[in-house]
């Protein structure tokens, strides 16, 4: 189990990385807070074309994108876990990739509204196993992130809007560089083919 | 992960017809791949590159050329399309979609990485657009794996260039690329 950037209490017998666990929390929970009052705003060209679909369309769109950002969530929660227990360019690439994921989960939420949907809010915890070293946390960022990009290809042909299909490729191609990051520092091939997706 | 050909085949039994439109949209991503492989390609083969640098063109060229078959693949009695014939075509073609620098140019490692870089964030671009334009399922989805794959070049070739500067190599947290 995990808990989620802004949870009240994160439980860690490691009190050497107590400060560092806490000050990362309350980084994540200001994050939150960012995404909870609208988004950080990826593309503004998805939002006009969101608020003029026909009603069906437009709730089919929002359970999408509502279903990608609690993924986006929990992959927070998992960066904001384990970056405490990385350190040297492991930890710095984990660092830059949670600001990136609390921007997609920004743009999401900030979509779902555009859409005139009610986002999904953070759960307070993920299930998610609670990493205990280093090869831990990068094994469960590899599979959320890869998750993560097997769930928006399975999504991108249902979005309806042109713009809004863009917008969630952008997020996947990030996330298959921060795959391909994480398979390099984990001593793994970084690419894994010439097509991303399913198995990588 | 698919192969390439298992790739092609899905394609094929899922796409057997695109739209005019998607047609326009995919011949464009062709000629695209094919500069890609043919830059990739002339620069293998520059005699200044390091070992590691090497191998990462060596490897990234292979990736190009896949993803120029499985665009055939899919345009196969639809269109023909034809890559540059020679540096100065590809250099002329390089300088249409607006990537600085030129192969002929090329004089140091450097060179080589930023000419292969700018390239992939063109090519993030052309198929940041398609995904917004295509309207075939399938097509969708390839544009959307391609696209999440020419990113990854760009993340290694960033790498390479700005070793240790994770923020150089994944700047930013929605891939768009360049206008071209």
């Amino acid at each position: 189990m995990v808990n989620a950037p802004g949870a009240a209490v994160a439980t860690s017998a490691r009190t050497d990385r107590a400060t560092s666990r806490r000050a990362l929390l309350q980084a994540g929970g200001a994050a939150a807070a960012a995404i909870a009052l609208g988004g950080c705003g990826g593309a503004d060209s998805t939002k006009g074309p969101l608020r003029r679909l026909a009603a069906p369309a437009r709730r089919a769109d929002v359970e999408i994108l509502n279903r990608a950002l609690d993924l986006e969530y929990r992959t927070v929660a998992a960066y904001t876990a384990g970056i405490p227990l990385l350190s040297g360019s492991a930890a710095h690439a984990a660092e830059q990739f949670l600001g990136q994921e609390l921007s997609h989960a920004g743009e999401l939420y900030g979509l779902v509204k555009e859409a005139h949907g009610k986002p999904h809010d953070q759960q307070q915890s993920y299930p998610i196993d609670h990493p205990r070293n280093a090869g831990e946390v990068l094994a469960l960022l590899h599979e959320l992130e890869r998750a993560q990009i097997a769930a928006y290809l399975g999504w991108i042909p249902e979005l309806t809007p042109g713009p809004v299909r863009a917008a969630i490729a952008s997020i996947l191609a990030n996330d298959a560089q921060h795959l391909a990051i994480i398979r390099g520092v984990s001593g793994e091939q970084p690419l894994a083919g010439p097509l991303v997706g399913g198995g990588q | 992960m698919s192969s390439p050909s298992t790739t092609r085949r899905e394609l094929l039994g899922g796409a057997r017809k695109p739209s005019r439109a998607d047609v326009g949209v995919l011949v464009n991503l062709l000629q695209l791949e094919l500069l890609m492989s043919f830059t990739y390609a002339a620069l293998a083969s520059f005699k200044g590159l390091s070992p590691g640098s090497h191998r990462l063109i060596a490897e990234l060229l292979g990736h190009e050329r896949a993803h120029a078959r499985v665009l055939s693949g899919v345009l196969a009695g639809r269109a023909t399309v034809q890559g540059p014939a020679n540096v100065a075509g590809a250099d002329r073609q390089l300088a249409a979609i607006h990537v600085s620098g030129t192969i002929a140019r090329v004089q140091s490692e450097h060179d080589a990485l930023h000419l292969l870089l700018a390239l992939e964030r063109a090519a993030e671009g052309a198929y940041f657009r398609a995904v917004g334009e295509l309207a075939g399922a399938t097509l969708l989805r390839l544009a959307a794996q391609v696209m999440g794959n020419e990113a990854q070049h760009a993340a290694l070739l960033g790498e390479q260039l700005y070793p240790g500067k994770i923020g150089r190599a994944v700047p930013d947290p929605f891939v768009q690329g360049a206008s071209t």
